[in-house]
């Protein structure tokens, strides 16, 4: 009988036989026999060996991430890993959607742009970096699902809880310029992205993602086509050697190991454009309701929200004095206060607030909290962004689970 | 049972002796194939459905992305539909598909 039903196995498809007893044989190999996958392979597949959700799995190049999921490989960084004005790529979250590129060689790299452009271009890193200007701006990426652990009731998707957010140094050049360079036809009104990622069902040809922007938000000089993050290489997880930066948007708008931007005259309808991905209702829902897919609308742009990084919830706090501190973001807008309070909102003192090292940069807030009492105290944060909108105490509920933007706490004990 | 039926089990029992096999190598004791299990399955509970939802739905990515979800019956049944329309996923025997969502609506729902 078993000999018979092995026979069966080579009718399924080829592509479903090789996943299925790759991905089954895989965790079986790493459950039991304990073997360690040649370090180039997990690389490919995103794979950590033997890693489950929640183990703090050590992640080649990063720095205290905790893991998601290692197939793809998905990991945020903890708030008070976030503490720094500018990111360190050791600490940058990481977002999968499918399988990463085996190579990722910057001298052979070339990038294509086409679609409704006057001259359609085929360029090489080096051809970027002598032909254009090249800029570096802290610009923050945040993924659309940040917060959405957060939901209740649970909504689907990657369960993000508060660290699927950065502020690098980005290096490269612009988007804008890139795109004039080509000369935009006067029918475009969309991007479109591309990368060399695979899909994780490993057919060839097949985007696991492709979104892309209104024109005008792509006109943006802060959009970076970006071929360096904090002075060094793009970390392999981060898109290595290029990749769009397009701040203000979901994460998934700045397309990872970019390989082509082509220009169209209808939004784009790539993977990941359509059905409800980053997309929310028009109209507020209550939690739980079931949308239909056809009422779904595209993000515009990501809400205002801070982060307090110092200090790490749970502290001890002897004196009962506490310097408070994080950053605070808002899309395309700019923060313009942050209101800290220690009494669960019945009473907020403002905090410091820098300006913005460049648009697209988040602020840095600290305050000074002076608490009465020996006892537990929760410290919550409020940002508002220059039109008077604040984050919510609650994020609306949407199916996906986008755009938690809720207040933000940390827990201590004043002793 | 149909042949589509009889393809589908038979992947599962592939699956099942190539899981016994490894196991009989690895000299393993009736407890510690049980804690290999437990490994195994991500702590997923035994339950008839149990090894459909891990196999079909842990091959491509990580059966964990699953096993986070708490979601509604009706909404686990979009997924299956948007696994086979847009992500290459085998479509599944009706009585296979409801093994799976019978498991998924009973152990990774709001309430469970």
């Amino acid at each position: 009988m078993f000999n018979s039903i092995l026979e069966y196995v080579p009718t399924m498809p080829y592509i479903q036989r090789r996943r299925f007893i790759k991905g089954v044989g895989t965790a079986t190999i790493g459950a039991l026999a304990g073997a360690t996958l040649p370090l180039a392979r997990s690389k490919r597949y995103g794979l950590i060996p033997g890693a489950s959700a929640n183990e703090a799995m050590p992640i080649e190049g990063k720095d205290g991430l905790r893991v998601l999921n290692d197939r793809p490989l998905n990991a945020e960084t903890p708030p008070h890993l976030l503490d720094d004005e500018v990111t360190p790529t050791e600490r940058h979250f990481i977002r999968n959607n499918g399988i990463v590129p085996q190579d990722m060689n910057p001298d052979t790299w070339m990038l294509k742009i086409e679609g409704l452009v006057e001259r359609p271009m085929s360029l090489s890193i080096n051809e970027l970096r002598n032909r254009f200007e090249v800029v570096s701006h802290r610009l923050v990426i945040e993924c659309g699902g940040n917060g959405r652990a957060r939901f209740d009731p649970p909504a689907r998707g990657n369960q993000w809880t508060l660290g699927a957010v950065a502020c690098a140094e980005w290096t490269g050049v612009r988007l804008v310029d890139v795109l004039e360079a080509a000369g935009i036809k006067d029918t475009a009104i969309y991007t479109a992205h591309e990368g060399a990622d695979l899909h994780l069902s490993g057919t060839p040809g097949k985007l696991p993602i492709s979104r892309g922007v209104p024109l005008a938000k792509a006109l943006d000089p802060y959009n970076l086509i970006a071929f360096e993050m904090n002075g060094g290489p793009l970390h392999p997880m981060n898109g290595a050697p290029l990749r769009l930066v397009i701040p203000g948007l979901p994460g998934s708008c700045s397309q990872k190991w970019l390989t082509r931007i082509w220009l169209r005259n209808i939004v784009h309808d790539g993977p990941k454009m359509g059905g409800s991905s980053y997309r929310v209702p028009p109209y507020p829902v209550a939690p739980g309701e079931i949308v239909p897919a056809e009422n779904m609308q595209i993000i515009h742009a990501m809400p205002v929200k801070s982060l307090i990084t110092r200090p790490q919830t749970g502290q001890l706090v002897k004196g009962r004095k506490l310097e408070v501190a994080g950053h605070a973001w808002a899309g395309d807008s700019e923060v313009s206060r942050v209101d800290v309070s220690m009494d669960y909102g019945a009473t907020w003192q403002p905090a410091d607030l820098a300006k913005q090292h460049n648009p697209h940069a988040w602020q840095r807030f600290s305050t000074h909290i002076q608490f009465p009492n020996p006892g537990y105290y929760q410290v919550w944060a409020r940002a508002t962004d220059r039109d008077g909108l604040s984050q919510p105490f609650t994020a609306a509920w949407n199916p996906k689970g986008y755009l938690n933007n809720a207040l933000h706490h940390i827990s201590v004990r004043a002793i | 049972m149909s042949l589509s039926q009889f393809k589908q089990t038979a992947i599962g029992v592939v699956f099942a002796g190539t899981f016994a096999v490894l196991v009989a190598n690895a000299g393993g004791e009736p407890e510690s194939v049980a804690e290999d299990e437990q490994t195994l399955f991500h702590g997923m509970p035994a339950d008839e459905g149990r090894l459909e939802v891990f196999g079909f739905c842990g091959s491509c990515h990580s059966i964990n992305l699953v096993l986070q979800q708490k979601l509604p019956r009706e909404i686990w049944d979009e997924v299956l539909i948007e696994m086979v329309a847009e992500h290459e996923m085998l479509k599944l025997d009706p009585e296979i598909r409801r093994k799976v969502l019978d498991y998924l609506e009973k152990y990774y729902g709001p309430d469970s």
